[in-house]
């Protein structure tokens, strides 16, 4: 008991700034959400309480939820039945659950940088319009972001323990409880494992001691859906499709309205040119934009700088060349200047600029990452390869919401706050140090 | 003082500002601005800023005087409504059926296709397994927006409302007899109308 008391103490006298961070979103949020927001008004929250009402009394005739698994509605009714007021334990469950994001991103940036940054990547956390939006209404979307935060903390941890493998495949299995994506990042984590960790420790053991909590985990929701609905997963694809892509035509529209219960499978042989066309456009513009904002409405951003959008990119690409230690050889700057046109060629001959135009940066970054491969930190590594894989496979679908990106947005506060912190005061030294050199010359 | 905490501190302000601008629109609105969604300042400056959750409260009050509320119907998008006075929701976006349809023909599902019935179905306070089924609703309650929160790249496939959109005005002559309205509000940038459906007249 003593023991945990020093170390409860220590850990308060070392990380005073984080907590009081934390603490003060808290009551911030606290505050909006409790004098400010008094009628239930959410229609996702009454929904998902609703399904989790029905789901408890046995009505289980109504319950396929449309795209999301039990696990909201459950805790939403269950919680709610306890406080007998289920407005009031969602508006609980978002604020916690927000507050928790918050107080982990220090830690998880803490795994990949400095004290300093890992500090600046909390800030632009706590002072994000998303994360406060997410904090006061009531979703279902900030408690499993709150699992998968604390899955990144334990998945960048530079030493890791079986422990630490195991909680990864835990709370990626809460988390998918609540949404599905979250098997995008134990995907990324699993690729990590197999490529980048094989050599230190057996990849193949670790794998499994993610994957296989992870399908205990998931195990009674599996179950669930299988002996009551019939199907392993409540996600229906195709209305999504027929819901928001983007490029249809009528023929298509009247083919997919009418396979609606079938698989992704089907909807892409319905009309595979199409379906591509849609899937490099979300890939490629829509889902980044969201991350980023390349078009008119600013509020839908999950950018540091949501006044100017995409200055939040360049912050992150400077703390990202800064990460890779690039020095730009004559022959690393030829190699990305030749990549730079052969992607262009490549989209005027396959693409549409206005979609694609994403590329034209990508490719040449990602050369420089690869050639620079081996300075990257293995845990901002797997950051990176999450980002990629999450936004492969959730680009078949268009995001319709900025925080449904929240999962892979951690990596960007923390580079651009890597660039604050460390890359421009380096900038500034150069700078002084070649006009010092200069000056030396002149004098000479 | 450093540079980069000069940087820091002015993109912390832009966000603080951002999430204070986002967290007063989620639950505030201007009463008469349609043009911007910065107007929402010059109102909280001007000291005409309305809750938001205002008008719900009333209309829900005003549903609750309907003593068989509990067995009663909602035609909406809103879950709201239906889940605070225990009544029935008939989903609908107000974007089904086609454009050439009457109000009768959009309220009895005439010309909804497949998928329009499916989704009104899953969406529906209870769900409706049975996607072919065709309930009058005793209440339609109508929302509206003058302007699109959506931005232009994502505007997908465009349903046409035109045939709804006469709901937006209670006093418009061409509203059909059986179509009473008993709330009306507009607001900064939109509105809602509650209507009472007398089919049997």
């Amino acid at each position: 008991m003593q023991n945990l008391k020093t170390v409860v103490v220590q850990f308060k006298n070392e990380n005073k700034l984080p907590i009081l961070i934390t603490t003060v979103f808290f009551f911030t949020f606290f505050y909006v959400s409790f004098f400010h927001h008094q009628t239930f008004t959410e229609s996702d929250g009454i929904f998902y309480y609703l399904m989790g009402e029905w789901l408890i009394n046995g009505n289980v005739e109504y319950v396929g939820i449309h795209g999301a698994p039990i696990g909201g509605p459950l805790l939403h009714a269950s919680f709610g039945n306890l406080l007998s007021d289920p407005f009031i334990a969602g508006k609980i469950i978002s604020l916690i659950s927000c507050t928790g994001i918050v107080f982990t991103s220090f830690f998880i940036t803490r795994n990949l940088f400095s004290k300093k940054v890992a500090l600046v990547t909390q800030l632009f956390f706590a002072a994000n319009p998303k994360i406060a939006h997410l904090s006061i209404l009531v979703l279902n979307e900030a408690a499993p972001l709150f699992f998968i935060f604390i899955s990144l903390y334990y998945a960048t941890k530079k030493q890791k323990s079986i422990a630490t493998f195991v909680l990864v495949g835990i709370f990626l299995g809460l988390a998918f409880c609540f949404r599905y994506q979250a098997v995008f990042i134990l995907v990324a984590f699993l690729v990590y494992l197999l490529i980048f960790e094989r050599k230190r420790i057996f990849g193949l053991r670790n794998c499994c001691f993610t994957l296989l909590p992870f399908l205990a985990t998931i195990s009674p929701l599996l179950i669930y859906n299988y002996l009551i609905l019939g199907k392993f997963s409540t996600l229906s694809t195709n209305s999504y499709f027929l819901d928001s892509f983007k490029f249809q035509t009528d023929v298509w529209r009247n083919n997919m309205g009418n396979m609606i219960e079938e698989g992704i499978v089907s909807a892409f042989y319905l009309d595979p040119f199409l379906f591509l066309k849609n899937y490099f456009y979300n890939l490629l513009f829509h889902n980044p934009d969201h991350l980023f904002k390349f078009s008119i409405d600013v509020y839908d951003t999950l950018s540091i700088f949501p006044l100017f959008p995409l200055v939040g990119i360049i912050t992150a690409i400077g703390g990202f060349l800064y990460v890779t230690k690039v020095t730009l050889t004559k022959k690393q700057l030829s190699i990305m200047v030749a990549t730079f046109f052969i992607t262009f060629l490549l989209i005027g001959l396959f693409g549409t600029l206005e979609y694609h135009f994403m590329l034209l940066a990508i490719v040449p970054l990602a050369v420089i990452g690869i050639s620079n491969l081996h300075k990257i930190p293995n845990n901002v590594l797997f950051l990176l390869i999450s980002c990629i894989i999450f936004l492969i496979f959730i680009s078949v679908l268009p995001v319709y919401r900025a925080f449904h990106l929240f999962p892979i947005w951690l990596i960007f506060p923390a580079l651009s706050s890597l660039f604050f912190i460390e890359g421009i005061p380096a900038i500034q030294a150069k700078i002084k140090q070649s006009l010092h050199f200069g000056g030396t010359v002149d004098e000479t | 003082m450093k540079l980069n905490l000069i940087i820091i501190s002015l993109f912390l302000l832009v966000s603080i500002g951002f999430t204070f601008m986002l967290t007063l629109g989620t639950f505030y609105q201007s009463e008469n601005s349609t043009d911007s969604k910065f107007d929402i300042l010059d109102s909280l400056l001007a000291g005409e800023l309305k809750n938001s959750e205002e008008d719900v409260r009333k209309i829900i009050q005003l549903l609750k005087q309907d003593e068989n509320i509990e067995d009663k119907s909602i035609m909406t998008s809103f879950k709201t409504y239906p889940y605070h006075t225990n009544s029935k929701l008939i989903y609908a976006s107000f974007t089904e059926g086609s454009p050439n349809d009457t109000i009768y023909d959009f309220i009895t599902k005439k010309n909804w296709s497949a998928f329009e019935h499916y989704y009104s179905a899953i969406n529906s306070i209870p769900p409706q397994n049975d996607l072919d089924m065709v309930q009058i609703p005793d209440y339609l309650i109508y929302g509206y927006t003058i302007y699109s929160y959506n931005d232009p790249n994502t505007t997908w496939y465009k349903d046409d409302d035109s045939h709804t959109e006469i709901l937006q005005n209670p006093e418009d002559p061409d509203i059909p007899k059986f179509l009473n309205p008993i709330f009306s509000s507009t607001s900064g940038n939109g509105g809602v109308v509650v209507y009472e459906v007398n089919l049997q007249d």
